[in-house]
């Protein structure tokens, strides 16, 4: 379903996603972790066609984003970190817009709509304009359009923030529901529990670099995905070259120096923190 | 502290002329020169007129006495009240990056004189536009010490501080006027016209009005004497006289300081003010489909109707040709027996001209309608929404030229069917002048595209930054001036003995014909570029 290949984006000298490949396919929930800046966002935006990339092929249901961006953006649906979405629009009126642009005939749209808006308890609203909606509101309107033409992959970025946990609960039905249906999603998130419950395989992005990916199984084996994810994180060997290995935000943060300086150590490993 | 805001208020209002947006890179110097240049041409040409005001008020009750430099003065005092007053409310109190400052440590008095410095920098350049070049006039016209020159020079930045302050309560009373009704962008829109039809009704009065004040010269002195102190004060101390500067000087900051006050209380507290919200239960009905196309198009419709301030500077064009032609309705009597007059004493030669005179002042006047020179930098945030949907650049790009086209094609053939009716022009002539204005209209819809895929601005924090201070919509609106200004001229000085009008009339539609395909054709290839690489 979403086939990347070799995908690399720089911004100037620095690379933000470098030389990354990823395949993705029906039925499948795939994970997609990260620090921040680790080029997460990057990829999806190169994958929905909203970002150029400067090397690398990314091919949707068998087209290119490239040379077939219309016929990509067809069959999938993408939901922002942040839902912007038109305030100057009543709900109804952006869901309208939404099914009008992907030719959703009146009556499948009125029973998609009443559907998933009711589901998130924004049907009664719909009427309001959206720059009267809360963050939320705006998040499930996000959803709602999103899967108002049933679209067969589904790139999200952090799509659990701003929800409620009602929200999140019903939000991760509907994206199991359309994978069992022969949909894919493609999702990023910083909830590694949620990932680790919620994906049936799942990509470890670090510095631009995809440093581990495959199913759950294969990636996190007996530990909890939280740990693996810490422990690629703290690897130094991974680190790409054209990185400072002094001056990363990372380090200065939430890694440091062990005191032999044998390699990065975490801090909250030191502290005992996180360990479990 | 005060220093941090107002440097970050001076980037912001600067970084449209340093910066290339789209690159996110500096201009180079030649680019900035270049932006300077043609802002100081828009500015000298405005100046101009404000000088051709001034010469006739000078001539008739003379430049070098008090009364015309009080007049001067109202003038910049009426100008830069009408220009500013819309967008202070909206600069004060509803920038975007408010819920930002507000969280951090800052005197509330602080982040309004912040905030009022924009306001006051809006207010000087509509002072400086209307009273500098009354000034000069009087300065040519009369001998003035050089004292003279530097308090009426100093006399604009107070009389732009008085504005200030005035622009900051009647900005508040208007918003608390429009607050009052539901539909608040329509009624600013009309609040609006009302300001603008008492401008224009001052414009065309204006020989009347020149006539009243001459004949009626000692009762307005001892007016402005008697009930207007502080005018008296500005136009004796623009003359040079210290005492009576020094007066206007401390009225001016008074008033600034007694508004700033009573603001710097409430601030705050008008901030952070939710507006009423009329719940509106959503009833389920059948939606009716409609066509890519169209949803792009209404989408832009939704836009432009629901900013009162995208109405108000781009698309003012629509309501006023119109009326134009209601006015030319009325004097159409006035208007055939002045071409009578002209058969009567042998320039029937001039009434060749007709077609294409009337043909240029619609064009002229449809310049007034800009709505796609800001409408990429209007997506801002929601440009994730087009990029992301299943819509080529082309269908986008058609969406927002047919706005423009829409709203500017329909008034301008009905204004232009008036003319040719009261001009009685024949039905090849009208025919011609009317693809004539079509063609312009949709090549300065296509232009307005283009300069703003040029001239990008996405990070606006106030939405009156993208439609009334981008770099895009003056290019347009000025550009469009410009242009019909020097066809006009070239065709006058160069070439009327040549080229008969009628010739001339085809030769311009030839011309927007292949401006349009230029324009079109960049916009396929290098502005589809340039909005998939934002």
């Amino acid at each position: 379903m979403l086939k990347i290949e070799h995908l690399t984006k720089r911004y100037g000298e620095k690379a933000a996603v470098d030389d990354l490949s990823l395949h993705i396919q029906p039925g499948e929930i795939y994970g997609f972790i990260g620090h921040n800046g680790a080029g997460k966002t990057t990829t999806l935006k190169a994958a929905t066609g909203i970002m150029q990339f400067d090397a690398g092929e990314i091919h949707i249901d068998g087209h290119s984003i490239k040379s077939e961006p219309l016929a990509c953006k067809r069959v999938l649906a993408y939901i922002p970190d942040n839902p912007d979405l038109y305030e100057f629009m009543t709900g109804i009126q952006y869901l309208n817009f939404i099914a009008d642009i992907f030719g959703v005939d009146p009556d499948t749209r009125g029973r998609r709509i009443h559907q998933y808006a009711s589901a998130f308890e924004i049907e009664g609203s719909l009427a309001m304009p959206v720059s009267s909606f809360s963050h939320g509101m705006k998040q499930k309107l996000a959803v709602t359009a999103a899967l108002i033409h049933e679209p067969k992959l589904i790139i999200m970025d952090e799509p659990f923030v701003g929800l409620d946990p009602v929200a999140s609960h019903l939000l991760k039905g509907f994206m199991r529901e359309i994978c069992d249906n022969g949909g894919a999603i493609f999702f990023s998130t910083h909830v590694l529990e949620v990932a680790e419950k919620l994906c049936d395989k799942v990509a470890i992005i670090k510095a631009g670099r995809l440093i581990k990916s495959g199913t759950m199984d294969e990636v996190k084996g007996d530990e909890s995905l939280e740990d693996v994810f810490l422990e690629l994180a703290n690897e130094p060997d991974i680190v790409p070259q054209n990185m400072d290995s002094t001056s990363t935000g990372s380090r200065g943060g939430l890694f440091g120096r062990s005191a032999n300086n044998d390699g990065p150590e975490l801090l909250g490993q030191r502290k005992g923190l996180f360990r479990r | 502290m005060l220093k941090t805001l107002l440097k970050k208020d001076l980037q912001a209002m600067l970084v449209t002329i340093t910066t290339d947006r789209r690159k996110g890179t500096r201009r180079s110097t030649g680019g900035i020169i270049g932006f300077g240049v043609l802002f100081a041409l828009v500015f000298v040409s405005l100046g101009f007129a404000f000088f051709t005001y001034a010469a006739l008020l000078g001539s008739s009750i003379g430049a070098g006495n008090w009364v015309y430099m009080s007049l001067t003065g109202c003038m910049g005092l009426l100008l830069g009240l009408f220009g500013s007053i819309f967008s202070t409310f909206t600069t004060l109190y509803k920038a975007k990056d408010n819920e930002l400052l507000l969280s951090l440590p800052i005197p509330p008095g602080n982040l309004l004189l912040s905030k009022i410095f924009t306001v006051y920098a809006m207010s000087l350049l509509f002072c400086t536009l209307a009273m500098l070049p009354g000034f000069i006039y009087s300065w040519i016209e009369h001998a003035v010490s050089p004292l003279g020159v530097v308090l009426s020079i100093l006399t604009i930045f107070f009389m732009a501080l008085l504005v200030t302050a005035l622009s900051c309560v009647l900005g508040w009373l208007v918003a608390l006027v429009v607050g009052l009704f539901p539909k608040k962008n329509i009624v600013t829109v009309l609040v609006t016209l009302l300001f603008i039809a008492v401008y224009y009704l001052f414009y065309f009065k204006i020989q009347q009005i020149l006539q009243s004040i001459i004949t009626n010269i000692d009762a307005i002195e001892n007016g402005i004497r008697g009930y207007a102190y502080p005018i008296y004060a500005m136009g004796r101390g623009a003359l040079g006289h210290v005492p009576s500067f020094l007066a206007f000087a401390g009225i001016a900051l008074a008033v600034f300081a007694v508004v700033y006050l009573v603001l710097s209380r409430s601030f705050i507290r008008i901030s952070t003010r939710t507006e009423k919200q009329h719940m509106v239960q959503y009833r389920e009905k059948r939606a009716r489909q409609s066509g890519e196309g169209a949803a792009l198009l209404r989408k832009e419709f939704k836009r432009f109707t629901g900013s009162a301030v995208y109405m108000l500077n781009c698309g003012l064009g629509t309501l006023l040709m119109p009326i134009a032609a209601i006015v030319i309705l009325v004097n159409m009597k006035d208007i055939r027996n002045l071409l009578e007059m002209a058969k009567a004493n042998g320039l029937e030669g001039l009434l060749a001209y007709v077609p294409l005179i009337a043909a240029a002042m619609v064009c002229f006047i449809s310049t007034m309608n800009d709505l796609s020179a800001p409408s990429i930098s209007l997506e801002a945030k929601n440009l994730w929404l087009l990029k992301s949907l299943p819509v080529s650049t082309d269908s986008i790009f058609r969406a927002k030229k047919n706005l423009n086209n829409v709203c500017t094609i329909i008034p301008a053939l009905i204004l232009l069917a008036v003319a040719a009716f009261v001009l009685k022009m024949n039905i090849v002539d009208a025919a011609a002048a009317a693809v004539l204005v079509v063609l312009f209209i949709m090549f300065c819809s296509a232009a307005g595209l283009a300069v703003n895929l040029k001239m990008p601005n996405l990070n606006w924090t106030n939405e009156t930054v993208a439609v009334k201070q981008s770099g895009s919509v003056l290019v347009v609106l000025f550009g469009g001036w410009v242009v019909v200004l020097i066809i006009g001229a070239l065709y006058w000085l160069l070439l009327r003995k040549v080229v008969s009008p009628q010739a001339f009339l085809y030769i311009m539609i030839g011309f927007f014909l292949v401006a349009n395909i230029l324009v079109e054709s960049w916009l396929r290839h290098g502005g589809r570029k340039a909005f998939e690489a934002l």
